[in-house]
């Protein structure tokens, strides 16, 4: 058996798989005093409900249904009686809502704010917006109408552009690993024992201040993403008018390692763009120290109360373990000390965080996944 | 060869300078000697610095074990003092714990200081020797029996303390004086990974082009840190958070055509903390000062703006009423129980030399099919205590 045969789908890794375009997050909160078999019935009753949406191949095209668990879930405090006697991730834990959750990204309206610790997740990608729409609609209707032991949240919204790019304007996922690395990556060893051939999901909403990232010159966007805007190709360097440099592969195939992972640089200019700093040795997941995880983003628009347009990213992240992608986003070199790239103190900040959470995503499993958190 | 201390520290006299740079060139020597298709050079001086780091706590201890039981694991004690420490601190980083008489912890105290330099200090610079170890072990002075294993160590010749201070000292296979075992201090690092010589025989034995075979009988190179661990034969240890990367970004560096080096001053360096996730028992971030470095420059007044400390010590001050075991890690949301956590927040580096792409072309090694190295947990599943019997 393969080391990613009882991922659930949803975690679109495998060759030839790419995301379909359209993403929903579907967050619900058990009601406080709930008690533990109603709450483990009323997922097994949406999960059933999903997966049979999932095999409607007329309207739900493409449908994925993936079911995660939040902190929340495992949180004592919120929780009388316990959902669960399972041990929490160690870094299963809550953003922090008293101060910013990473060093060099704060929180973009006030923490107490944050819609997107849930105690349970349901991400739907599906190939249209109307196929991910009506399943999310089944499933709120199934919460209310089958007076499910859960409470609607909030449901996320994001979708994947026709020509690969994201808000900045650059192709997005250029850098992501290469497909047959990936289980390496995703999948959990089993820490605790049972997230074992499951995953770990962060979700990070980040607004981006595209005012500010508009104001930058074609070059200073370059150098803080580190390729080149129209092509992709990864910069190599300066040249003597301070002009970034990029390197197209003379040979597609052959030379698709150093377009994907960006060549050694020996530029300390290039060295701090954010395709260096996310991914620094772009060593495999065989390398633990090289915090490899695979990025499966969508993008989203919301209109704010105010009125104005909020463009941002659905940062949607699977690794086998959350510590990974906590170093990348703290560690000083890395993007601790910077907001997205460049130098510190003196690159341009444009994102913050409105909401987020971080999730375990259990194995495949009967009758429904982490039905065993349940006992 | 001329070569400046680690950490750029001023401990050694002149003979004690050149004593420290015959050393490194006999391990760097002796480790290029064997390998003909090595692009690890000593004696260029190469243009561009290649920094290369990890997180300070076992990801192969932490993946064999469990998170829980390695932290317990790697802070466990024995006969000879910091067993944990002796057997699984292996990621060039080492720790110890001071605890209260409520078994809280009052301070961690990390060190990366190799042991090949601290040798060259007892050879040459004993008084000054002991001196630094009073001063880690806040003691008025330490007993040069203790230290040297003989009450007069200035009566000794170099090469005879050396040896003397070593089996005191760093004899990793058995007791260890007080004052390197973490009961009353840690000055340098023990696991017998965590030396010059492993350091220096990984780097030059991962600056080479490696290549497999493929089902269709064609050679290919090989990147992936399983495979080219299994292809080095000895030296690197996969699941580990150091050796993988460092292998990895060497063979590429090897694949671009570069010659590589080994940045002066060669050492480890603790290159930076997670201070965001720490927090006083109040919710409060934990100010940057009360982590102390030292044993090397900070990146400000280093003339490359690297910093080169190799020795970290948190501590929480006097007057504010709670101690490093109250301090909380926001990202797991645990207070601090072992020096592991602490380790975690570490950025460990090393700083290698290269040149530009395409300045060597060396012979690939030529290797028939291989089977990836994956991390072996015999020693960690050893150490682990047996699992009760069901009543």
């Amino acid at each position: 058996m393969s080391a990613d045969a009882r991922l659930q789908p949803g975690i679109h890794h495998r060759s030839g798989d790419k995301p379909p375009p359209a993403y929903r997050a579907v967050l619900l909160d058990v009601p406080r005093g709930a008690a533990p078999q109603a709450v483990r019935d009323a997922l097994g009753h949406l999960h059933m409900v999903s997966r049979k949406l999932a095999r409607d191949s007329e309207l739900h095209v493409g449908l994925s249904p993936l079911i995660a668990y939040g902190r929340r879930f495992f949180d004592d405090t919120v929780h009388d009686p316990p959902l669960t006697a399972a041990s929490r991730p160690d870094h299963l834990a809550y953003l922090d809502p008293r101060h910013d959750p990473f060093p060099a990204i704060p929180w973009s309206r006030t923490p107490a704010g944050n819609r997107g610790e849930a105690d349970v997740l349901i991400q739907l990608t599906a190939a249209h917006e109307a196929s991910a729409n009506c399943a999310v609609a089944e499933l709120l209707a199934a919460v209310e109408q089958d007076e499910l032991s859960l409470e609607a949240v909030t449901v996320f919204y994001g979708f994947g552009r026709p020509d690969g790019r994201g808000w900045l304007g650059f192709h997005d996922g250029v850098s992501n690993l290469e497909s047959a690395r990936r289980p390496a990556a995703i999948v959990s060893i089993g820490d605790p024992a049972w997230l074992a051939g499951g995953t770990t999901m962060a979700l990070l909403r980040f607004a981006i201040d595209l005012r500010t990232w508009r104001g930058l010159t074609l070059t200073e966007q370059e150098l803080l993403v580190g390729r080149n805007r129209a092509t992709g190709a990864p910069l190599v360097g300066l040249d003597a008018e301070g002009v970034a440099v990029s390197r197209l592969p003379q040979d597609p195939e052959l030379d698709r390692r150093a377009f994907v992972d960006p060549p050694e640089t020996t530029d300390p200019v290039i060295a701090r763009s954010h395709v260096h700093r996310a991914n620094q040795s772009r060593a495999s997941p065989g390398a633990p120290a090289a915090l490899r995880i695979f990025r499966q983003g969508y993008d989203y628009l919301e209109i704010s109360a105010h009125g104005s347009a909020v463009a941002g990213l659905n940062f949607v992240s699977f690794q086998g373990n959350l510590g990974t992608v906590v170093h990348l986003l703290h560690a000083p070199g890395w993007l601790g000390d910077v907001n997205f790239g460049g130098e510190p103190n003196e690159a341009a900040s444009f994102i913050t965080l409105s909401d987020g959470g971080l999730y375990a995503v259990p194995a495949e499993n009967d009758p429904f996944p982490g039905a065993c958190l349940f006992g | 060869m001329r070569l400046r201390e680690p950490g750029l520290l001023y401990a050694l006299g002149r003979e004690g300078r050149a004593a420290w740079g015959a050393r490194v060139e006999a391990i760097g020597g002796k480790a290029i000697a064997g390998r003909p298709s090595t692009q690890l050079s000593l004696a260029d001086r190469l243009p561009h610095v290649v920094v290369t780091d990890w997180p300070g706590l076992p990801s192969r201890v932490v993946a064999c074990a469990g998170r829980g039981c390695a932290l317990e694991l790697l802070d466990s004690t024995g006969r000879y003092g910091d067993e944990g420490r002796r057997r699984l601190q292996e990621d060039y980083l080492e720790w110890r714990t001071v605890r209260d008489e409520a078994s809280a912890i009052v301070r961690v105290e990390l060190t990366s200081e190799l042991g090949a330099y601290w040798r060259t200090l007892a050879a040459h610079e004993p008084r000054a020797l002991l001196e630094t170890v009073a001063e880690f072990a806040r003691e008025g002075g330490v007993p040069p029996q203790a230290i040297f294993g003989v009450a007069d160590p200035l009566a000794l010749a170099p090469d005879e303390r050396e040896v003397s201070f070593a089996r005191a000292m760093l004899d990793v296979g058995g007791s260890r004086s007080p004052y390197n075992s973490g009961s009353r201090a840690i000055c340098c690092m023990v696991h017998e990974s965590n030396t010059l010589s492993a350091l220096v025989n990984l780097v030059a034995a991962a600056s080479s082009r490696f290549t497999v075979t493929q089902a269709d009988g064609k050679q290919r190179p090989a990147f992936m840190a399983g495979e080219v661990i299994a292809l080095m034969g000895a030296g690197a240890t996969a699941g580990r958070a150091s050796d993988p990367v460092l292998v990895e970004r060497l063979t590429r560096m090897a694949w671009d055509g570069r010659t590589i080096g080994v940045d002066d001053p060669v050492g480890i360096y603790l290159a930076g903390v997670e201070y965001h996730r720490l927090r006083t028992p109040n919710g409060e971030l934990v100010p940057p000062e009360w982590w102390s470095f030292s044993r090397g420059v900070p990146a400000a007044p280093s003339a490359d703006g690297r910093a080169r400390p190799q020795r970290l010590v948190l501590e929480v001050p006097h007057g504010e009423g709670y101690v490093v075991g109250d301090l909380v890690d926001a990202a797991t949301e645990q207070s601090i129980r072992y020096g592991g956590q602490i380790a975690e927040l570490v950025q460990v580096a090393v700083y290698l030399r290269a040149s530009e792409e395409g300045t060597v072309e060396s012979q690939p090694y030529q290797a028939g099919d291989v089977r990836a190295a994956a991390p072996d947990c015999a020693d960690v599943r050893a150490a682990m205590p047996e699992p009760e019997e069901p009543k």
